[in-house]
């Protein structure tokens, strides 16, 4: 599994390297104001500063840009915590029990805890990527678009488990952001409810559509309170539960364990990403929960759930980029463009022939983790504060900062107008009690399982026996059937048990 | 007619929001058929338009029947205040390419938290000007985008 030799080559490659150390602090901060900013997210970070990477070796530019990763993996959990802002779209699962705690009060906890979590996800996606990066090149290859179809299948499904209300208000939602997902071009190259725009040949821009869906709604809810947390005494920031918190996601080692494992796993899926990795974890906690009721209240097992799910998907997108070459997402594109601008290139021979250099990566994010678990406390510290602000102050800024880092994704007034529709639309539903998750799931997803959708059908002639071939992708949906099912028979069991009991 | 009742006026809200949602995926539905009838094309968007309608006119039909609309969680006098709200960042996007993204954000970062009932001049002041400088400061030194502004 680990090459010995090779590993004793990384740490001497990284004990002779003082440049690969002085460019991690940074690029962790760099990473965390820009994943708690809403709108200015990680990608945008790594490309901002990916020409400074031209100075330096090659370790020393890819620590740096994972360093913005894993800073902004986790940095955007802090408005999802305190306002109830997703900061990334990966942190659109921790405002459902995060932002809740700090509703009680219990913000410094919450980031504490959030904190722990990432970090801990962070370092197991690591450790699992040391142990079986090679496997996991083998088997992401082995998945083709119906495998991909049914993940992304199992993504739109938890629409039905995140919505406490009407299930028809739910899948009415879900299918609302699928149909606004898969606005642009075909695969056919038709142009379809573009209205002849072409700035949206490419789409709704989805980072704005979640900004306004989530964010700028969230924030018009705020409008009605002085401050997000209601009893002054509770609003200072408290350096003891921050740490309480960081050290109570240990309390949680099954959710822990089971968050990152999933984290790895859809991170490694190219063009999944930590966003569903998110979402799904949080689902798969709350179904495995004897006190589901308890979830989207203020229940610390969401917020480790989603978040160690997310930070680990970090472990499982680097390995998809160094073992097949391949970007998983965004984030690891940029990347992608750090190792042509030092002529490397990944792939199943980048690994056979720079195992150490593979080693060294793995082994600098590991103590990544770990300075982001000092550098975070302090960040929190201050971010914590956000709460003592006046909400009629808070509600302006957050709006303009949201409406400008949507200009930055889009570079035009399309993601500002996107952002404003879309915090309109997210309002209305809000209001008569849909669910706005499950809007951004059906955007975020519906593409993908519409391409995935389409290829299957092309390369099976539309011979539905085909999924017989297929038995990785009969294992996913034979899964996904089971973890649907599996709440209403445990619920019948309880009915039946709480009848048998009487 | 006499004023509408809370109730009413809320499920009237609630009939409208899903004739827009059905009224879209028709639309989309529609527009993506105009374009080509392929199966590539349509093999998703026609079977969820289909299905947005269908649970568009149950739902629909559900909030008309419901004996109790539920009185306005949310006064009136606060849908107005969003109302405004809106509006003013509506008037923010329209005034970043007329009037400059400094002047635009300053308007915007001291009409909004009148509305929201500071009435202090000095902080009033101190966080338009702050705020707007500060942002589209930091944006210009990152954002590789020409950004139109009035007086920065």
């Amino acid at each position: 599994m680990i090459d010995f030799g090779a590993l004793g080559s990384a740490l001497q490659l990284l004990g002779s390297n003082a440049m690969a150390w002085m460019v991690v602090p940074p690029g962790l901060l760099i990473g965390l104001v820009f994943g708690c900013i809403p709108g200015l997210s990680v990608p945008i970070a790594m490309a901002i500063f990916l020409p400074i990477t031209l100075y330096m070796d090659f370790l020393s530019a890819i620590l740096f840009l994972t360093a913005i990763f894993t800073g902004g993996g986790f940095g955007g959990s802090i408005p999802a915590i305190l306002m109830n802002v997703p900061g990334t779209a990966s942190a659109v699962a921790t405002t459902f029990d995060g932002h809740p705690m700090a509703k009680q009060g219990r913000q410094s906890y919450a980031l504490g805890l959030a904190l722990g979590a990432s970090c801990i996800g962070t370092a197991i996606g690591y450790v699992l990527l040391l142990l079986l990066v090679s496997w996991i090149a083998d088997a992401v290859l082995m998945l083709g678009p119906l495998e991909m179809f049914a993940i992304a299948v199992w993504g739109l499904t938890l629409i039905a488990v995140l919505n406490e209300g009407s299930v028809a208000k739910g899948v009415l939602a879900g299918l609302l952001g699928v149909m606004m997902g898969i606005i642009g071009m075909s695969a056919r190259g038709d142009m379809r409810g573009t209205m002849g725009m072409m700035a949206l040949v490419d789409g709704v821009p989805k980072v704005p559509a979640l900004i306004g869906l989530f964010a700028a709604s969230e924030m018009f809810r705020l409008m009605r309170s002085e401050y997000i947390v209601a009893d002054e005494t509770k609003r200072r920031p408290e350096f003891g539960q921050l740490l309480a918190g960081a050290r109570g996601a240990l309390l949680y080692p099954v959710t822990l364990i089971r968050g990152s494992l999933i984290g790895v796993g859809i991170g490694a899926v190219p063009g999944v990403g930590s966003a569903v990795a998110n979402l799904l974890s949080y689902a798969e906690e709350k179904r495995r929960s004897r006190t589901p009721e308890l979830f989207g209240r203020g229940e610390p097992r969401g917020v480790v759930a989603s978040e160690a799910a997310n930070s680990s998907s970090e472990g499982g997108s680097m390995a998809t980029l160094l073992a097949l070459g391949i970007p998983g997402g965004s984030a690891t594109a940029v990347m992608l463009g750090a190792f042509a601008m030092h002529n490397v290139t990944g792939g199943p021979r980048f690994i056979s022939e720079n195992l150490d250099l593979v080693y060294a990566i793995i082994l600098g994010n590991l103590v990544q983790v770990a300075l982001l678990a000092v550098m975070g406390i302090g960040f929190l510290f201050i971010a914590a504060g956000l709460v003592r602000v006046p909400v009629r102050f808070l509600v302006p800024g957050v709006l303009l900062m949201a409406l400008l880092g949507c200009f930055s994704i889009t570079g035009d007034m399309m993601g500002p107008i996107t952002m404003v529709a879309c915090a309109a639309l997210g309002v209305w539903l809000r209001e008569h009690d849909f669910p706005v998750a499950a809007v951004v799931i059906g955007l975020l997803l519906g593409p993908a399982a519409e391409a995935e959708l389409l290829r299957t059908i092309q390369l099976s002639g539309g011979d539905p026996a085909f999924i017989l071939t297929r038995p990785i992708a009969m294992g996913i949906l034979l899964l996904l059937l089971i973890s649907m099912l599996y709440p209403l028979l445990r619920r019948r069991a309880r009915i039946r048990a709480a009848a048998a009991a009487e | 007619m006499g004023p509408v009742a809370p109730s009413a006026a809320r499920r009237l809200s609630e009939c409208l929001l899903l004739a827009v949602i059905a009224a879209f995926a028709v639309w989309l539905a529609d527009d993506a058929v105009r374009r080509s009838p392929t199966l590539e094309n349509l093999v998703m968007i026609v079977p969820a338009a289909i299905l947005v309608v269908a649970l568009a006119v149950g739902l629909a039909v559900a909030a008309l029947r419901a004996r109790d609309g539920g009185a306005d969680r949310v006064p009136a006098s606060f849908m107005l205040k969003a109302c405004v709200l809106l509006l003013l960042l509506v008037g923010l996007v329209a005034g970043f390419e007329t009037i400059g993204f400094d002047t635009a954000s300053f308007l915007f970062l001291l009409a909004a938290p009148v509305l929201l009932g500071e009435r202090r001049v000095l902080p009033l002041l101190a966080f338009a000007t702050l705020g707007s400088a500060g942002v589209v400061a930091a944006l210009r030194v990152m954002l590789p985008y020409d950004m139109p502004t009035l007086l920065l």
